[in-house]
């Protein structure tokens, strides 16, 4: 019984390090990082609350959100702060409404609306609505590992494939060579110049995974703007299904 | 004959008799009609001058652009675009009836200094031909026109907002064709200050930069043209589409007048607004004509009375007093149309400099500075005879009134 | 026929609630060339019935007959036509209008009948030779004395050669001398052009005047006589 045991738990451990032995030891090609990337960065289903604090020339603005989601096809967005209570957000695929609370009128964000700032911030639309499925319209590049706060990270150039029709045609992203997380990403206008910069503060570790919960956005191209989010209440699953995200879900009181 | 010669001597004389409320109604009258026609006459130089800033700073007079440009033009303007095509240019330059030639490519950009940003239009030229057909170029105060790479003229209004002077950069956004971001630097190397506000709200670059900026490399946004005097906008419009289309090229052509069409609205407006001008001066008009002949009939009731006696009819008496306020009507009017001819004169030679009344408002007219009026002959001639007639008018209430007192009540009052 | 034939005419007023009987039954008849005064102190009526006489104001009952043609029956139009074509008259105030010269004032009943101006000027110049002022012409009313004025009120009443000219009190604005003139004037124009004259008063040197003399009293006839 006891030997059994301990053959069990011993291979175990062995299994459990051949399988961990490419993550911990060779490199891996670009490919293999941007799958195990989108592989972290894919949740089944996730709701949290979270802050979201711009900064526009010393001047700051709170609000405060819960959000539910389904993999990257399905989120609602409710704003909870006094001031915009009541506003939300619905995505399915790669439509975009808005509710506001006074008229209770409902407007689908589309064209060039997508291109601006989402309440304010400095995260766009777009942005928000970007699917995580970064292979799709890139093409990914590994220049090199570089560390950023204090951790071992592959340095990913993302270049547009042709044809493909994305606001950023060249990305840089740091990525976490032990948990798939991004804790710095760079994004960059045709001209090469420097758009945005999104840097990682802190994550999180949920059921094995580990998501960023701290994410501050810099506008480049504006001195002395940008968008700092925090994520709380972070729960992976839920009691919520498709049928949730509607324009009817939109409306409800 | 005879008859109507003594009531004229009859009102001239009464009219003499109370000398001065019979000038204060004629100021009103020939003030009020003076006014108007110099007011319409500025409104109408206004348009004229409007409509000229419009089609050399902003239109051309016509424009030729892709299929379906104009529908999409405030959504996403690179999505429909004309081939730079040098068949359809030597085409364009070989016809007479036009005068000049200016490819253009424009495009939406956000233009900051870093710290701040507005939405501005860019607006791809051709150094050399674009002054074919646009004077955006005589506006300038400072620095030079842009002549190649990543040089940009921007409007004094932006480089006061932005605090950038010649040599300074201004960082640019916009977004390529393909939807992506663009960010780019460009030298500012000339600033321009043009009479018409739309323009202050554009920056100039050359065509090549433009193209490349947002990655179009051989396309444009419109051809604007001039033409030759005489041709006009609308016909052309149509005799130019039925001629490329005979080449090969689909395009679409659009006169000013199509484009102006927002700012013709604002004509019609306006117009609405000279209507209400000239209700409120006919009725001071009114009120003066009314208040002197009441005034008559109440002060001249013995005479009223003498006259009937005399056998005049109501009839008469209303006759007498209507050659009054007519010769009230022909003197003012006749004034205010002297008045206006010398008013007109200055507005046509001189002008009005605005700047100096309401400083650089954005009004929704294509125009600041200096407002010169233009004749309006129609305006004087119908003003002329609206005005006497409205004179008249007026007249005939009061004029009952004072006819149907009863001679012997009038005569019983000393 | 009768010039005038009055048939129990009366005449109320009504200021406000109160009735005031100005005429109460008169029945005259007045033939033509005559030259009548109508005396009677202040309230017995006699401007009332010069006003009625004068086709200015239509009676509350009875009938006036002119030339055969009952007044009543006429409308304001036309009892205006009646004026201009066949009466005169003279006012106690002169009532010459005032931005008129002499002439023009004489002129006005002619160009009321739309003569040539030939015709009027040929006619206004003879009358105001008549009268006596002819060399004040081109006056103005009030660049003449009363007698003047009254002068100029008698042209133009006559100018037009009514068939009767009514004078309200012709001389109770005159002087005693100009108001004799003006009284001799009018006698003389009634001889020479066999116009009737009714004129009222209540001054003793007119009643002498007249030729008939009508007395009222509180709105009736109470004597009629004729020298």
């Amino acid at each position: 019984m006891f030997v059994r045991k301990i053959v069990r738990t011993v291979l175990a451990a062995l299994l459990l390090v051949a399988v961990s032995l490419p993550v911990l030891g060779a490199e891996l090609s670009v490919d293999e990082i941007m799958a195990k990337l989108d592989e972290n960065m894919f949740i089944e289903k996730i709701q949290y609350k979270a802050t979201m604090v711009t900064i526009n020339r010393g001047r700051e603005i709170t609000k405060e959100m819960t959000v539910k989601a389904i993999a990257d096809t399905h989120a609602l967005v409710e704003f909870t702060n006094r001031r915009d209570r009541g506003t939300r957000y619905l995505k399915i695929d790669d439509e975009l409404w808005m509710r506001f609370p006074d008229t209770e009128e409902i407007v689908k964000i589309s064209g060039h609306m997508l291109r601006q700032g989402m309440m304010g911030s400095d995260i766009s639309y777009e942005d928000a609505l970007e699917s995580s499925k970064l292979q799709e319209n890139y093409t990914a590049k590994l220049l090199g590992s570089e560390t950023v706060n204090g951790r071992e990270c592959y340095l990913v150039e993302l270049t547009v494939k042709p044809g493909k029709e994305v606001a950023y045609p060249t990305r840089k992203m740091w990525v976490d060579k032990e948990h798939f997380t991004v804790w710095k990403e760079e994004m960059y206008a045709q001209s090469g110049k420097l758009v945005k910069e999104s840097k990682t503060l802190a994550v999180t570790e949920i059921d094995g995974r580990v998501l960023p919960t701290e994410v501050v956005m810099e506008n480049k191209l504006r001195r002395g703007s940008q968008t700092r989010m925090t994520l709380y209440d972070i729960e992976l699953g839920g009691d919520f299904s498709q049928e949730d995200f509607s324009l009817r879900a939109l409306t409800r009181p | 004959m005879g008859n109507f010669k003594y009531y004229l001597t009859l009102a001239a004389r009464n009219l003499w008799r109370q000398r001065r409320r019979t000038i204060l109604t004629f100021l009103a009258v020939s003030l009020g009609l003076a006014s108007f026609l110099v007011a319409d006459s500025l409104m109408k130089g206004l348009d004229k001058q409007s409509i000229d800033n419009l089609i050399t700073l902003e239109t051309g007079e016509l424009r030729l652009t892709a299929p379906g440009y104009i529908d999409i033009k405030e959504e996403d303007p690179l999505k429909k675009l004309l081939p730079k095509d040098q068949k359809l240019l030597a085409l364009l330059a070989e016809d007479s009836e036009i005068a000049g030639l200016a490819p253009r490519l424009s495009f939406p950009v956000r233009v900051g200094n870093g710290w701040d940003e507005y939405p501005q239009e860019a607006v791809g030229i051709d150094p050399v031909k674009d002054t074919e057909v646009f004077k955006v170029k005589d506006y300038l105060v400072e620095g030079r026109w842009p002549e190649a790479g990543y040089e940009v003229l921007i409007s004094r209004d932006t480089a006061k907002i932005l605090e950038l002077g010649i040599g300074d950069y201004l960082l640019m956004t916009t977004r390529t064709k393909s939807g992506a971001f663009q960010a780019v630097d460009m030298e500012i190397v000339g600033i321009v200050n043009t009479v018409n506000p739309n323009t202050n709200n554009q920056v100039f670059l050359p065509l090549a930069a433009a193209q490349e900026i947002v990655g179009v490399p051989d396309f444009l946004s419109q051809v604007d043209l001039r033409l030759a005097a005489g041709v006009d906008a609308r016909e052309k419009a149509a005799s130019l589409k039925e001629k490329i289309a005979g080449a090969g090229f689909q395009v679409e052509t659009q006169p000013w007048q199509e484009m102006a069409e927002e700012f013709l609205q604002i004509s019609k407006t306006k117009n609405a607004f000279i209507g209400i001008f000239l209700m409120m001066i006919l009725l001071i008009a009114t009120v003066g004509i009314v208040n002197s002949i009441l005034l008559a009939t109440i002060e001249r009731t013995r005479e009223i009375g003498v006259l009937k006696a005399m056998g005049m009819t109501e009839g008469n008496i209303v006759r007498l007093f209507l050659v009054e306020a007519a010769l009230i009507g022909l003197l003012g009017s006749g004034a205010g149309l002297a008045i206006a001819l010398a008013g007109e004169y200055y507005m046509v030679n001189v002008g009005l400099d605005m700047t100096e009344i309401i400083g650089n408002l954005d009004v929704g007219y294509p125009i600041t500075g200096l407002i010169k009026g233009a004749w309006n002959p129609g305006t004087m001639v119908g003003g002329f005879f609206f005005c006497l007639l409205v004179c008249v008018l007026a007249g005939i209430l009061p004029a009952r009134y004072g006819a149907k007192k009863e001679p012997i009540e009038a005569l019983r009052r000393v | 026929m009768s010039l005038l034939e009055l048939k129990g005419v009366t005449k109320e007023y009504s200021r406000g609630r109160v009735s005031v009987k100005a005429l109460r039954g008169i029945d005259l008849s007045i033939e033509p060339g005559e030259f009548l005064s109508i005396a009677g102190p202040s309230g017995s009526g006699k401007s009332t019935l010069l006003n009625l006489v004068g086709c200015l104001d239509v009676p509350t009952s009875g009938s006036i007959i002119l030339d055969g043609e009952p007044l009543e029956k006429l409308n304001p139009q036309e009892l205006a036509l009646v004026r201009r074509e066949k009466v005169g008259f003279i006012f106690q105030t002169f009532n010459l209008i005032p931005v008129l010269t002499a002439f023009e004032n004489v002129e006005l009943p002619l160009v009321l009948l739309k003569e040539d101006p030939k015709t009027i000027k040929d006619k206004v110049m003879k009358i105001l030779e008549a009268v006596g002022i002819a060399d004040l012409a081109d006056r103005r009313p009030q660049d003449m004395s009363g007698g003047q004025q009254q002068r100029v009120a008698i042209a133009r009443a006559l100018v037009k050669e009514p068939k009767y000219v009514l004078a309200d009190e012709p001389t109770a604005n005159l002087d005693s001398e100009n108001g004799k003139a003006v009284l001799e004037i009018m006698r003389e124009m009634n001889e020479r052009l066999g116009t009737t004259f009714i004129f009222s008063t209540h001054d003793q040197m007119v009643m002498d005047f007249a030729k008939r003399l009508v007395r009222l009293k509180d709105g009736q006839i109470i004597s009629d006589e004729r020298r």
